[in-house]
């Protein structure tokens, strides 16, 4: 089924629409759901609601851009607003240690993982915005700088910018975290 | 090349990014850094937990988990679609209404005072009181009108 296709058979209502643009593009969501939110369990919460959220607003989707840019538009939409509630409610970037997510089997290795998982994320989300955002499409998701320039509504040289901007504010944060883990 | 700068490099370096001259020089540096070294070996770990990051697979059970909650969801309105006036088409529009406007209620004033005006007995009346305006003083006439209506 083509894109217009589909953008057709979701307009109508089609059951098995929907079904199609979940199996399609659910996997692109989480992981750029995930490398905002940092967690498995996150993530999920997060695709879920980014595809309740198309179901409810897919006549709002004007067809001048392509089906995915607008899916990554609303799926970082949707990130930014599950990190900022639960900052609201947890006063401070709060992740569950994701140990059944781990590249480790040692119990040890799995915390350390989850730590630096959290110190990873807890960077990234405190750049500013736009390199937050071209950061995360670019490192999380490989997305090339013209198709983030796409959904960021940039130019591409803004993209670039951005995204060197970015790596070199979060290798800052990551060496005075590095530092001072050292004293 | 220092510490300082050898770190500035580091991300790219393990990107692979860097020119095969940067690399030498960062490898050089990070031989002889035990600090240096101690970071690189922290950014790739991050770099690690990055690229798992990228490859993780969904779980089979969130497609039905989704269907189920947009099944749950009120039965979507089917949208006409809105058919947008050309901006020219509207300006034009609204100018017409107000020509419309402005001519009809000149038509319908003309109407309302040539039944006032314009028959010759009316146009006489008015023409001697006009007349007499110039010689009598306003209380004068007042007065002589309220005379004549008792």
């Amino acid at each position: 089924m083509n894109n217009p296709d589909l953008v057709q058979g979701l307009k109508a209502g089609d059951q098995s629409a929907y079904r199609k643009l979940v199996e399609i593009y659910q996997q692109m969501v989480i992981n750029t759901a995930l490398g905002f939110v940092g967690n498995i369990e996150n993530a999920n919460d997060v695709t879920q609601e980014v595809f309740l959220e198309i179901f409810r607003s897919i006549h709002s989707f004007r067809e001048q851009s392509a089906l995915s840019t607008w899916i990554y538009r609303i799926t970082i939409t949707r990130s930014l607003n599950h990190i900022r509630r639960e900052k609201r409610f947890s006063g401070q970037f709060h992740e569950s240690a994701d140990e059944s997510f781990s590249l480790s089997d040692n119990p040890e290795q799995k915390l350390e993982e989850a730590d630096r998982k959290k110190i990873l994320h807890n960077a990234v989300n405190s750049l500013p915005r736009n390199q937050q955002i071209a950061l995360t499409l670019h490192n999380f998701e490989e997305l090339s700088y013209k198709e983030i320039a796409s959904v960021m509504n940039r130019s591409v040289s803004s993209v670039e910018a951005l995204i060197f901007r970015a790596r070199k504010n979060l290798q800052k944060k990551l060496w005075t975290w590095y530092k001072n883990s050292q004293l | 090349m220092n510490c300082s700068q050898t770190r500035a490099k580091l991300m790219d370096y393990q990107s692979d990014r860097l020119d095969p001259q940067a690399t030498f020089e960062v490898e050089n540096h990070l031989s002889d850094c035990e600090q240096c070294q101690g970071f690189a070996r922290e950014l790739s770990l991050f770099e690690a937990i990055m690229q798992d990051e990228k490859n993780h697979q969904p779980s089979p059970s969130l497609t039905n988990r989704i269907m189920n909650q947009i099944a749950q969801e009120p039965k979507a309105i089917i949208h006409l679609p809105q058919r947008r006036i050309p901006a020219f088409a509207a300006v034009a529009a609204i100018a017409l209404l107000v020509l419309i406007g402005v001519f009809g209620g000149i038509k319908l004033g003309d109407q309302i005072t040539s039944g006032l005006v314009n028959t010759p007995a009316r146009q006489a009346e008015i023409s001697s009181l006009l007349n007499e305006l110039d010689h009598e003083p306003l209380e004068q006439m007042l007065f002589n009108l309220n005379n004549s209506e008792q």
